[in-house]
């Protein structure tokens, strides 16, 4: 397996994440850091930080739903 | 009216048990959850 395969993905620890501990730069530190491909893992309550996170350049989105 | 979205599907497994159904589908893509990054039993396969 090489570095190409790999993409590493931000998150959040608190489920579900209030907004105010959100920082989709942290993923574009670990791409930085790492040099692979990065996504964003989403534990928020609505679907604005993932769109943000692909505009930032996530290639995988992970979303948790919450009933 | 059809549309193609391209999207992949992928699932995370918590165990080995589910690892390998898992692995039944074929996926062309795994998610590893941070807490087995180190478990060298559940990324050998």
């Amino acid at each position: 397996m090489n570095k190409d395969d790999i993409t590493i993905l931000h998150c959040n620890t608190a489920y579900p994440t209030p907004i105010s501990d959100v920082n989709p730069k942290a993923m574009l530190t670990i791409k930085k850091e790492f040099n692979v491909s990065v996504g964003y893992s989403d534990h928020t309550l609505g679907i604005e930080i993932p769109i943000a996170a692909v505009a930032l350049g996530a290639k995988v989105i992970e979303k948790a739903h919450y009933t | 009216m059809q549309k193609n979205i391209n999207i992949i599907f992928l699932s995370t497994a918590f165990d080995i048990d589910s690892l390998n159904m898992l692995s039944s589908f074929n996926p062309k893509i795994y998610k590893i959850p941070s807490g087995e990054i180190n478990n060298f039993q559940y990324l050998a396969p």
